[in-house]
């Protein structure tokens, strides 16, 4: 009775659905869908017939004695042999359509569906459901379908996928769902470590500014492109340089984006240099660049300016240009700010506001302007005789130069606030609008109150550094009623333009060489034999004469046999850049024939030394004793 | 015959009126008030700068009650634009009402000139518009059921006494729920009658002491948000309840009593229910409007 219980309460599909998930994982790791499949095809579609007719048959046997007449048992078993066709041919389409498909889509995703295909698991996971496979193996599923669902959305957000790189659509054009298995985890953890990092660079930025380390903004897309200066990659005059040599570095800087030619002075020095460098243009002078011109710095060490070793030559463009940037804030009373708040009512969207965060609008440049004025809207409490707050204006250097200098920072707040103070060193001085040309269109007197900041910049910017300079703003009572307007909410803007000199360099390291180990590399590349080479031979010794057509350091290689390639053979060599070189021999064994090759020793290669019609390879033969 | 036959149809014509006759309008209904759309082209969607433009708005009263000193604070990014003329107005508007059962409208047009765009900036986005402020009443004539019987003895009764949800009477804040309470009294020949009366904000904007407009406008004295006055009276008999009540979450609900209680003799009946919210209300609009070199 017990085991009739048993047998009674067993859920009847669970037999079919375990082999469902066997034939499928056959299927990836053995069959078509394995990257080395074992198993033929068709054996796949015999088992997945073999699904259809057992589920059919328990079908038939779990219908509490129905009788099934036969028109119903041929349509039953019709559908379940059209849902094993389905599950035999999905992951083919799904394969052969991979292609198309990963130009798009991550190969994860392709995999997933394709491992997600096998319908028989689906057709008994949701259709079938717990009365049919079981408590255990349906909350299984319900599982897998969460984890499945889990992973597929971390590979198609776009946010992750953009996290995740670009796409390389070349290497996934084969869609496994066995390597969608493997690659899951990495994908997975990649992009929980990406997501991670990016929150934690986003909280440090966000805490740098919360602690007033450095202002931020973005660039103005709309703005005409004031300063695009692009410099060249340094190229040399010639592949190697000895000591011996003139080096000669040249770069091209073309003036890209300019609203008015830039004027710009060239440089070109090396720390490790002991002369000074031949320049072109002159660095003394100013040279005009427009948009859309170029000019080609040449700049030449003489001979013995290095030792041997590494140099590091810099060429810089020196200019002195403007950065401008704006920032809006919101002020409101303090006493309506603290009230509306009290009353839950949002004081933005009370006023109409849809700029919640404002952010610096700066032009685009080598000097990006980032402002910081608290977060608004600010709280000007009318019942205080004072309103004291912090304007901070941080100077990013954001192109590969140097901020060299910084004239001066104009900064432009609105009427009723005055800077009394900088937190560090430098100096301020008020000035009416009418003053700021040309920048005067951009300050109106009626409503601003501009300063000339004058920061002191103990030594240059570098790349990726920032400078800021804090200002003490204060407003009085009197003062409060022009900040405030005749507004609830007023919007206010604080302008600044940094004026500063600006140093665009690159630099190249070049290895020079010991003039000894073959003079001058551009003169010893061209060298050639000017004569065939001369012998005295003597029965055991023999001097052999070379002359070239250009100071070259030099040796022979010598052997008895034909060739020196095909015998073990002995050098002599002549180190020292010339143009006569004499080989003595000695050692020799008389009467014999021996093979010999002269090379040329240059820049560290050794290259057969030849000359029109000459060659330099070939034998001489020993007198044999006297 | 002809003419004087054409003439008689004429007449006839003109003496008929099509439609509702203003015996029948219910002017109290809806969440409306003041509704305020700017003109097409006004402002435009862009302009160059160093222009002129205006700004016009159509207001138009749709609730029941007028409006009286009302405010328009005009917003405007001063570094940008240049209001001509006043930046602060008043306005009145009739409601609506038989005469007018679409409430009265005006145009308030503001002249504009666009200032210099800084150095390199091609394009800057500027937010235009005003906040209006201005004084509103709700009026609301609920009926309700006094069933004196509070012990159910009789077999029929004329009406039921029950809680009753409302929409809007003609103004944003209007009274969204009774809820009548009848209990024994101490003096046995009447019973204690009380309601609980749910004020709620229905509309979009923000709701302020009805005296304060100006200072929900404009800078300085801030005004008492969410305040609404309230009189109720049950027939002709005022109720005793707070005169005033503050919106929490845009909603409130106060407790009103009929002073002295109600006669049991005076049986089932049902009567007028009728509450009055006199109140402030602030909203406001904007619209970009870009400023190209």
């Amino acid at each position: 009775m017990a085991t009739d219980r048993a047998s009674e309460s067993a859920p009847p599909f669970r037999l079919v659905f375990i082999l469902a998930i066997l034939f499928h994982l056959l299927d990836i790791f053995f069959g078509r869908l394995s990257t080395n499949p074992l198993i033929p095809p068709v054996i796949f579609f015999a088992l997945y017939v073999l699904l259809a007719m057992l589920t059919w048959l328990k079908m038939r046997g779990t219908q509490g004695g129905k009788q099934f007449t036969t028109k119903d048992s041929l349509q039953l078993l019709g559908a379940y042999i059209g849902i094993s066709i389905a599950a035999y041919f999905i992951p083919v389409l799904a394969n052969s359509l991979g292609k198309a498909w990963v130009t798009t889509i991550s190969p994860v995703v392709v995999g997933s569906i394709v491992l997600f295909a096998p319908l028989w698991v689906l057709y008994w996971g949701f259709v079938g459901g717990e009365p049919a496979i079981g408590k255990g193996l349906s909350t299984l599923f319900s599982i897998y379908i969460i984890v499945w669902f889990i992973w597929v959305l971390l590979s198609v957000l776009p946010v992750v996928q953009h996290l995740s790189g670009p796409f390389n659509a070349e290497s996934s054009a084969v869609v496994s769902p066995k390597e969608a298995l493997l690659g899951a985890w990495t994908t997975l953890k990649t992009n929980y470590d990406k997501i991670t990092n990016a929150t934690i660079e986003g909280t440090k930025k966000q805490l740098n500014v919360a602690t007033g380390d450095a202002f931020t903004g973005k660039v103005d897309n709309q703005a005409k492109e004031k300063l695009g200066i692009v410099m060249g990659d340094i190229k040399l005059t010639q592949q190697k340089f000895s000591t011996q040599d003139t080096v000669g570095v040249y770069a091209a800087i073309t003036g890209e984006a300019l609203d008015a030619p830039l004027k710009l002075k060239v440089s070109c020095t090396s720390e490790t240099a002991k002369k000074t460098p031949a320049v072109t243009p002159d660095p003394s002078k100013e040279i005009d660049l427009g948009a859309q011109e170029s000019i080609d710095v040449d700049c030449s060490y003489p001979p013995d300016s290095f030792a041997t070793g590494t140099a590091s030559i810099t060429l810089g463009a020196t200019f002195s240009t403007e950065s401008l940037a704006y920032l809006k804030t919101y002020l409101m009373e303090k006493e309506r700010l603290r009230d509306l708040r009290d009353n839950k009512i949002d004081p933005f969207q009370q006023y109409g506001i849809t700029d919640r965060n404002p952010v610096t609008i700066y032009t685009s440049g080598p000097v990006n302007i980032g402002m910081g004025f608290g977060t608004p809207p600010l709280g000007i409490n009318l019942e205080e005789d004072e309103f004291v707050s912090t304007l901070g204006i941080t100077l990013s250097n954001a192109w590969a130069g140097k901020i060299d200098a910084i004239e001066r920072v104009v900064v432009v707040v609105p009427r009723g606030f005055t800077i009394t103070e900088l937190t560090g060193e430098g100096t301020i001085k008020p000035l009416s609008c009418l003053e700021l040309s040309p920048l005067k269109d951009w300050c109106d007197d009626e409503v601003s109150t501009a300063y000339i900041i004058t920061p002191v910049l103990t030594s240059a910017i570098a790349a990726n550094n920032a400078y800021t300079v804090r200002a003490r703003l204060r407003a009085h009572q009197p003062d409060y009623p022009l900040l405030l307007g005749n507004t609830p909410l007023s919007t206010r803007y604080f302008k600044a333009a940094a004026s500063y000199t600006y140093t665009l360099e690159k630099s190249t390291n070049i290895n020079i060489l010991a003039a000894d180990a073959g003079g001058s590399t551009s003169e010893c590349g061209t060298a050639m034999l000017a004569e065939a080479p001369k012998f005295t031979l003597l029965s055991t010794e023999t001097t052999i004469n070379v002359k070239t057509t250009a100071k070259t350091a030099a040796e022979i290689k010598y052997c008895i046999g034909a060739d020196v390639a095909s015998c073990a053979s002995q050098t002599v060599s002549s180190p020292n850049a010339a143009i006569e070189h004499s080989f003595h021999l000695d050692g020799l064994t008389p009467n014999a024939r021996y093979a010999y090759q002269i090379n040329r020793l240059c820049g560290g290669q050794r290259t057969q030394l030849d000359g029109t019609d000459i060659s330099g390879k070939g034998t001489f033969t020993t007198p044999a004793t006297s | 015959m002809k003419p004087l036959f054409l003439l008689g149809f004429c007449l006839l014509l003109v003496s008929c009126t099509f439609g509702t006759g203003p015996q029948d309008l219910n002017l109290r209904t809806g969440t409306k008030s003041l509704s305020v759309e700017f003109l097409e082209q006004s402002p435009p969607p862009f302009v160059f700068q160093n222009s002129p433009f205006s700004m016009t708005f159509e207001l138009v009263n749709e609730g029941a009650a007028p409006i009286d000193d009302g405010v328009i604070s005009i917003n405007a990014e001063q570094d940008l634009v240049i209001v001509q003329g006043e930046r602060v107005r008043t306005f009145t508007l009739e409601g609506k009402r038989p005469e007018n059962i679409k409430g009265d409208q005006t145009l308030e047009s503001v002249q504009l000139r666009s200032k210099a765009l800084p150095p390199q900036t091609e394009i800057v986005t500027t937010q235009l518009g005003a906040t209006f402020c201005y004084p509103y009443a709700t009026h609301a004539e609920l009926t309700t059921c006094i069933d004196t019987d509070i012990f159910n003895r009789a077999a029929t009764k004329a009406c039921k006494t029950q809680s009753q949800s409302f929409s809007g009477q003609g103004g944003p804040v209007s009274v969204s729920k009774i809820e009548p309470a009848l209990t024994p009294h101490d003096d046995a020949g009447k019973i204690r009658a009380e309601y609980l009366i749910t004020v709620r904000n229905l509309g979009t904007g923000q709701v302020f002491d009805a005296l304060q407009s100006a200072q929900a406008c404009t800078p300085g004295e801030t005004p008492d948000w969410n305040k609404v006055g309230v009189i109720a009276f049950l027939g002709d008999q005022k109720l005793t309840c707070a005169q005033t009540v503050t919106l929490e979450n845009k909603e409130t609900t106060l407790r009103c009593d009929v002073p002295g209680g109600i006669a049991k003799s005076a049986g089932t009946y049902t009567t007028t229910l009728t509450v009055d919210l006199t109140y402030g209300y602030t909203f406001t609009l904007t619209k970009p409007v870009q400023i190209k070199r």
